[in-house]
């Protein structure tokens, strides 16, 4: 089942002369449950990509449909709520509140719909698996930047949305915490099946995907999960 | 006095009565939600909304998603486990028709000797198969249940990888084939020796099954910031680009390799173990031209320093 199409989308930033091209007739579908990597050189598109299919951003050209939905063609409210229910968002910079503590963070987006009536228990468990839930009181300015991270991700989480967007969500993290931090992803979208879109610099996370987008100069280069690492080096 | 009363009164029962109208409403909606999904018809009512009923219709949708999806897997795994059925028959007929044929060759009682060792080792042979089959199936459905629990630790590269080649050898020297490793400094990775060795034979079996005789079968480790990469490449016939994904999921089999013998379990299997360890697998091949599995496994950190400085 489809839960992600997007269809020849184009985006420029600037004018005129300092026009860039940020995509160009970028064309994709993603089957709900798949677990796919971004990969391309800074500046090749990747987060901008990710902001137009979270719905933060809109493309000039093109169609981007989740779950049924045709982005574009809902208002601003209705985005709002599609985007709470649906979509969670793990950012480079973690967009942490900072005057809410690591709880409260985390559950914030689902006291938009529920009001207090938080699953505890789920929170407690996603929150312990990442090692957070002694920090539960801490406020962002007392985490580290791979605790904040977590926590970035924890939010994510919290709503069990069918998409989650993550940008370089291991980032920050050293390279046990980022096993842990694939591995909760992983058992995530296992069990909700949730599909991941995760963009990372580091081939050989990449490499433990389902499959693998590359992006160059806003162009999609596509490239089954394998193929090409092993092309290379052989 | 009693007028205030009266006034109250009234407005408690119609809070009182719009409370009722408005469970009443709530109860309607989510009843029909529910036929719909009982029906197994899209939920009509709109999951993009502020409120209460938007959000759980939103849910609904998930959970109609969720059953779908789980009903394919279902589907498919049965559609799978019948091809194995037919598969097994298939594997398990060709050894045991051996067997049998061999067994009846040697209740000959005039058969000499020199005949009867011959047959006995041929019969040793086709029983030997027919137990790595069994067996190879047995670890698939094991480690597929979580029944298989082993803990990967810190452990030699080198060795895990000398034993899978020493098991080899003897069949790449009966085809000719040559096995070239590169040299390389030692280091210990997340693994567990017997299982990653299993891996390693597994693939060092594929690559001495599928090369020509005369081909080479090049051995080389290459270290990653994470990860260490083993690549074991061969000069065989090679995988073609559409079944590249394919060939690691259960008994497949691809099509060039139709006739020749095999189980569709190796690679699956081997892809398993990985898992297990916190490693994975990928390939890259041209058909005709040979292939290359590499095998990544993770670094330990600790001891990375000591072995990795030759």
């Amino acid at each position: 089942m489809e839960v992600l199409q997007v269809k020849n989308i184009e985006k420029t930033y600037g004018e005129k002369e300092n026009q860039v091209h940020a995509l160009k007739g970028i064309s994709f579908s993603v089957n709900q449950g798949e677990f796919i990597a971004i990969v391309g050189t800074s500046g090749s598109g990747k987060s901008t990509l990710l902001n137009l299919i979270g719905g933060l951003d809109t493309p000039e050209k093109g169609e981007i449909r989740i779950r049924k939905h045709n982005l574009a063609s809902l208002n601003r409210k209705e985005l709002t709520v599609f985007r709470r229910r649906n979509i969670g968002f793990v950012f480079q910079n973690y967009s942490l509140m900072p005057v809410l503590n690591v709880y409260d963070n985390v559950v914030l987006p689902v006291t938009f719909d529920k009001g207090r009536h938080v699953d505890h228990a789920y929170i407690k468990k996603i929150l312990g698996e990442l090692g957070l839930w002694e920090l539960r009181k801490r406020f962002p300015s007392e985490l580290s930047g791979g605790q904040q991270q977590r926590a970035a991700l924890a939010r994510a989480l919290a709503n069990k949305p069918a998409l989650i967007l993550a940008d370089e969500p291991t980032g920050n993290l050293d390279s046990r915490t980022t096993v842990d931090v694939m591995g909760l992803l992983k058992a995530s979208s296992e069990i909700y099946h949730q599909t991941i879109l995760m963009v990372t610099h580091n081939e050989a996370l990449a490499q433990s995907c389902d499959r693998i987008l590359r992006i160059e100069d806003g162009r999609l280069y596509p490239a089954q999960n394998g193929q090409e690492k092993g092309g290379d080096l052989a | 006095m009693t007028g205030i009363f009266a006034l109250l009164f009234a407005a408690a029962l119609c809070l009182a009565g719009y409370g009722f109208y408005r469970n009443r409403k709530m109860y309607r909606v989510i009843d029909r939600m529910l036929d719909e999904v009982l029906d197994g018809e899209p939920v009509s009512v709109s999951d993009i909304r502020e409120g209460e009923i938007s959000a759980l219709a939103g849910k609904t949708k998930r959970i109609q998603e969720k059953m779908e999806l789980e009903i394919q897997h279902a589907r498919k795994e049965k559609e799978q486990v019948k091809s194995l059925i037919s598969n097994m028959s298939h594997q398990l007929k060709t050894p045991l028709a051996g067997l049998m044929m061999y067994r009846e060759l040697l209740e000959a009682p005039d058969l000499p000797q020199e005949k009867r060792k011959q047959f006995l080792e041929k019969m040793k042979q086709q029983s030997e198969k027919l137990d790595w089959i069994l067996k190879s199936l047995f670890k698939m459905v094991r480690l597929e249940q979580g029944a298989i629990v082993f803990e990967p630790g810190a452990y030699s590269l080198k060795e895990t990888l000398l034993g899978a080649v020493n098991t080899i050898y003897a069949k790449a020297e009966k085809k000719n084939l040559q096995i070239c490793t590169e040299p390389f400094a030692d280091r210990s990775v997340l693994q567990h020796p017997k299982w990653t060795g299993e891996v390693f034979e597994n693939l060092l079996e594929n690559a001495v099954k599928y090369t020509q005789p005369g081909g080479e079968i090049h051995i080389r480790v290459n270290s990653m910031e994470l990860y260490t990469q083993i690549q074991i490449q061969d000069t065989g016939m090679g995988i073609p680009p559409q079944e590249q994904t394919e060939i690691f999921k259960r008994f497949y089999r691809g099509k060039a390799a139709e006739h020749l013998e095999g189980s569709g379990i190796g690679l699956y299997l081997s892809r398993l173990i990985l898992e297990k360890e916190k490693g994975y697998m990928t390939v890259s091949s041209a058909p005709g031209k040979g292939s290359t599995f590499s095998v990544f496994l993770q670094n330990c950190q600790k001891e990375e320093g000591k072995l990795s400085s030759p």
